[in-house]
């Protein structure tokens, strides 16, 4: 993809100092990101880093410490989870999290009440056509489906709701590679269309070859944030995923 | 855990003792002895209670007729037949379990909601016939309770009676607990898929764990009729369930202290403030709902979360450190497998689709096998049909010649034939060894009353699966957080655990359901390490994986399968270059 030299201007997401904690013990530590308009943004970072766990505190579901998120302007920082999706940030969950015991269909018009409280079902056709394979599986619940499948779907599920931002969090998990180029490719149009993209990958060369701007995080701290491509060429990827070196001092932070 | 809170722990069972031994000198009056009584005859029907509920979690709020049996067998004995009275109280405990059995053995199967509808219905139906049977029970009018003889006779005698058996209980559910059974029935509780996965025969289990409970119930109930001094239909009404049952919420599952907390607050609470005994039922219901909202976990839980405010416990993230030689080592002692598992021509269908389609496949000792294909393939089916958890439509599983597509899954973890699963499934509540030790579950042969009576030879098993945990966790690098609640583990770190959990099973053989998935590069190397150091012990190994980089790397031999259908076979050479899989699978 197309790797922006420079970022857009205007901020979407904002988060700015965030910390969590479970309990008395602090996993983020004053992290601060942010996504630009129609910017494809990926987090990198070793599991246990609490990449999930922002993702988490951006849509409401784990309580923020201190800190704050906004999202276009609007302050987000106390609002909870259906008032972050009603102002348009969608997080697909990790770990395929779709709802068992409805059909295929079902599981989508949930992803459509956000915006019509009785479900909108003229945007089903489009999803079809992106993930021909939950077409061809519309009335089966969503129990039959493998693993992958209904990975697919809680994808599906993400974009049928129209987001201004979709947060992936660890989409390929459990996907055929093709399918996993395909979902990033799919992100990649959507992103060219105007939607803002935030993702959390452990497939680094791929994550990175779609993304315009990465965040790489190390414990609960942000420890590099630049273009994909220096990312990608900077020695520091290597070392964040390896783990054990010293802590990055302030010059190498910058990249 | 640490020494200062297994010190705090003593101190204060040490001071628990002392004040219930001396109660009947420092209680006020007859009426509080009384009543210090009534808890502990209580305490014995709920202790059993709370391995059904807390434990194991099978809602019965039937054990109010299971009170009754007892309470009025020992009248009818011990009054009427004027049999001994101790001898009257075993036999009541014997007719608890029994009716516990009777009640266990058809509902025990239904699923939560049915079985407690099943047990409410059982106390209404024994209170009915109770009503009934006017020459045995008297009818509405009741029967005496009688007695016991000295040195139990007098209230003091009494209260030490029920004081001592219930300490004898206390004990009793408390080895359970930290036995291999208490893991089982907890596996039971949180996630029943891994409960047979490592073994665990869970109807039998419930059953056990539910006569059990009608023993110690029974028993109560003797002991109840002795202390009311006279009981009718009247005194079983069904809100002393949906006593028993509150006590055990409120105290918190999976916990001894808080469900004992809870019934001596339940119970002393009403009786010593008039004004809330009026309120009766409102009062249970009132106090259910503040802790339901306020610490849903119960009394238990909310002691040792005070506990952790004062000493918070690091949860810094530790990263996996695999020992791929201590591994080979620990698994090298436990011996391998002979002969390889043939998978012939086998299919299965869900309706009228074919998930499966005349798939074969050899699984030989010491090899690692990978399984690929698109999502749907039927990858995981090939899973659940080795494990057990799906019935080949047709085809054969031949092990050593024999058959054994028709076992149960927990006959095949006898077998040797150990899984992780997609979505790690683990046990949120216990530590990573407790979770580790789950896996050993075959291995120990103690049976529960042995656990419940701490006999020598069920501590020498736990050690030994103990130690050999350690080891495994060790081997796959997660040696520093052993004793880190499993809910507090990062995604790979429960990976890792999985299959070390396997691993405790001893297994000829393991099926693992895409472990790399959500794994970073470095960590996909170490599980690359644990992998080898298995399969060099000379356990078979199947790989579902969708990192065709990692398993064309660590596989000998490699099956790719297509809508069901197996479309190519061989080394991981052959199979990367073939067109057909390139094709559908692993893209240009």
């Amino acid at each position: 993809m197309n790797n922006h030299s420079s970022r857009p201007d205007e901020v979407l997401l904002s988060v700015r100092d965030l910390h969590v904690a479970y309990g008395k013990a602090e996993v983020v530590h004053g992290l601060s990101l942010d996504v630009r308009a129609g910017e494809f943004v990926v987090v990198l970072g070793r599991n246990g880093a609490g990449k999930s766990t922002v993702m988490h505190a951006i849509s409401g579901l784990v309580p923020k410490r201190s800190g704050s998120v906004s999202f276009a302007g609007q302050d987000l920082t106390q609002a909870s989870p259906g008032q972050i999706v009603q102002s348009g940030v969608i997080q697909v969950l990790e770990g395929h999290r779709v709802f068992q015991t409805l059909s295929v269909e079902d599981n989508l018009m949930i992803g459509t009440y956000a915006k019509s409280p009785h479900g909108d079902r003229t945007k089903l056709d489009a999803i079809y056509e992106l993930f021909p394979e939950l077409a061809e599986r519309k009335q089966q619940m969503a129990s039959r489906l493998s693993g992958g499948q209904q990975q697919i779907l809680a994808v599906a599920q993400g974009v049928i709701g129209d987001p201004k931002l979709l947060i992936l969090d660890e989409p390929s998990a459990g996907l055929a590679p093709m399918v996993v180029d395909r979902i990033l490719t799919v992100a990649s149009e959507l992103c060219a269309k105007g939607l803002a993209i935030l993702l959390v990958e452990q497939l680094v060369e791929k994550a990175l070859k779609h993304a315009h701007f990465a965040f790489l995080m190390e414990t609960g701290r942000v420890a590099a944030a630049a273009s994909s491509t220096e990312i990608g060429q900077g020695d520091l990827l290597h070392r964040v995923f390896l783990g054990g070196g010293e802590p990055l001092s302030e010059s190498e932070k910058k990249v | 855990m640490n020494t200062s809170s297994n010190r705090t722990r003593l101190l204060a069972l040490v001071l628990g003792i002392c004040a219930a031994a001396t109660l009947p000198f420092w209680a006020g009056d007859q009426y509080q002895l009384h009543l210090a009584a009534l808890i502990a005859v209580y305490w014995i029907l709920i202790s059993g209670l709370n391995i059904v509920v807390g434990f194991t979690g099978q809602l019965s709020i039937g054990h109010v007729g299971l009170l009754s049996i007892g309470a009025y067998g020992f009248c009818i004995l011990a009054g009427k037949m004027e049999m001994n009275p101790y001898l009257a109280l075993v036999i009541s405990g014997g007719l608890g379990g029994i009716c516990g059995l009777a009640l266990g053995l058809p509902s025990l199967r239904l699923p939560g909601f049915y079985f407690a509808m099943a047990t409410m219905a059982f106390a209404l139906i024994v209170n009915e016939i109770i009503l009934a049977q006017v020459d045995l029970t008297g009818g509405g009018i009741g029967l005496v309770g009688p007695l016991f003889t000295e040195p139990f006779e007098s209230p003091s005698g009494f209260y030490y009676l029920a004081a001592i058996l219930a300490g004898f209980a206390t004990w009793m559910t408390w080895n359970i607990a930290r036995s291999m059974w208490g893991k089982g029935l907890i596996a039971i509780r949180d996630n029943p898929v891994t409960a047979q996965a490592v073994g665990v025969p869970v109807f039998r289990a419930k059953l056990v764990a539910f006569v059990f409970s009608g023993v110690l119930a029974g028993v109560s109930g003797g002991l109840f009729a002795s202390l009311q001094s006279y009981i009718t239909p009247d005194t079983f009404v069904f809100d002393l369930s949906m006593f028993f049952f509150v006590c055990i919420i409120i105290g918190g599952r999976g916990s001894i202290v808080g469900p004992f907390l809870g019934t001596v607050v339940l119970t002393a609470l009403p009786e010593m403030v008039a004004s809330l005994a009026k309120l009766g039922n409102f009062f249970y219901g009132l106090l259910l709902l503040i802790v339901v909202l306020v610490i849903p976990e119960g009394i238990g839980r909310m002691i040792q979360l005070i506990y952790e405010r004062i000493r918070p416990r690091e949860i810094a993230s530790i990263p996996i450190q695999p020992e791929p030689e201590k591994l080979h080592q620990v698994l090298r002692a436990s011996g391998q497998a002979h002969a390889a598992i043939e998978v012939k021509h086998i299919s299965k269908h869900f309706g009228g689709v074919a998930a499966v389609d005349d798939v074969s496949l050899t699984l030989s000792p010491g090899e690692v096998h990978g399984l690929i294909g698109p999502n749907g393939s039927g990858k995981t089916t090939i899973l659940n049909l080795l494990s057990g958890y799906y019935e080949p439509s047709a085809g054969d599983l031949l092990y050593q010649n024999q058959d054994f597509g028709k076992t149960t899954v927990q006959q095949r973890a006898r077998m040797g034939i150990a899984r992780t699963f997609q979505k790690p499934r683990l046990l949120p509540e216990l530590t990573v060894l407790e979770n580790a030790m789950v896996g050993a579950w075959s291995e120990s042969t103690s049976g529960f009353m042995a656990s419940a009576l701490a006999l020598p030879h069920v501590g020498a098993e736990d050690r030994i699966v103990r130690e050999r945990a350690v080891e495994l966790l060790q081997g796959v690098g997660l040696g520093a957080v052993m004793h880190r609640r499993a809910n507090l583990l990062d995604h790979a770190q429960q990976r890792f655990l999985e299959i070390a959990r396997g691993l405790a099973l001893r297994p000829k053989f393991i099926l693992l359901d895409e472990p790399a998935g959500g794994l970073t590069s470095v960590e996909i190397e170490h599980l690359g390490s644990v992998i080898r150091a298995i399969s060099k012990a000379g356990i078979g190994v199947l790989l579902v994986e969708h990192h065709t980089d990692f398993v064309f790397r660590v596989c000998d031999k490699v099956t790719t399968l297509n809508v069901g259908r197996m479309i190519k076979h061989g080394t991981a050479e052959q199979v990367r270059h073939d067109p057909e899989v390139i094709r559908v699978y692993l893209g240009a």
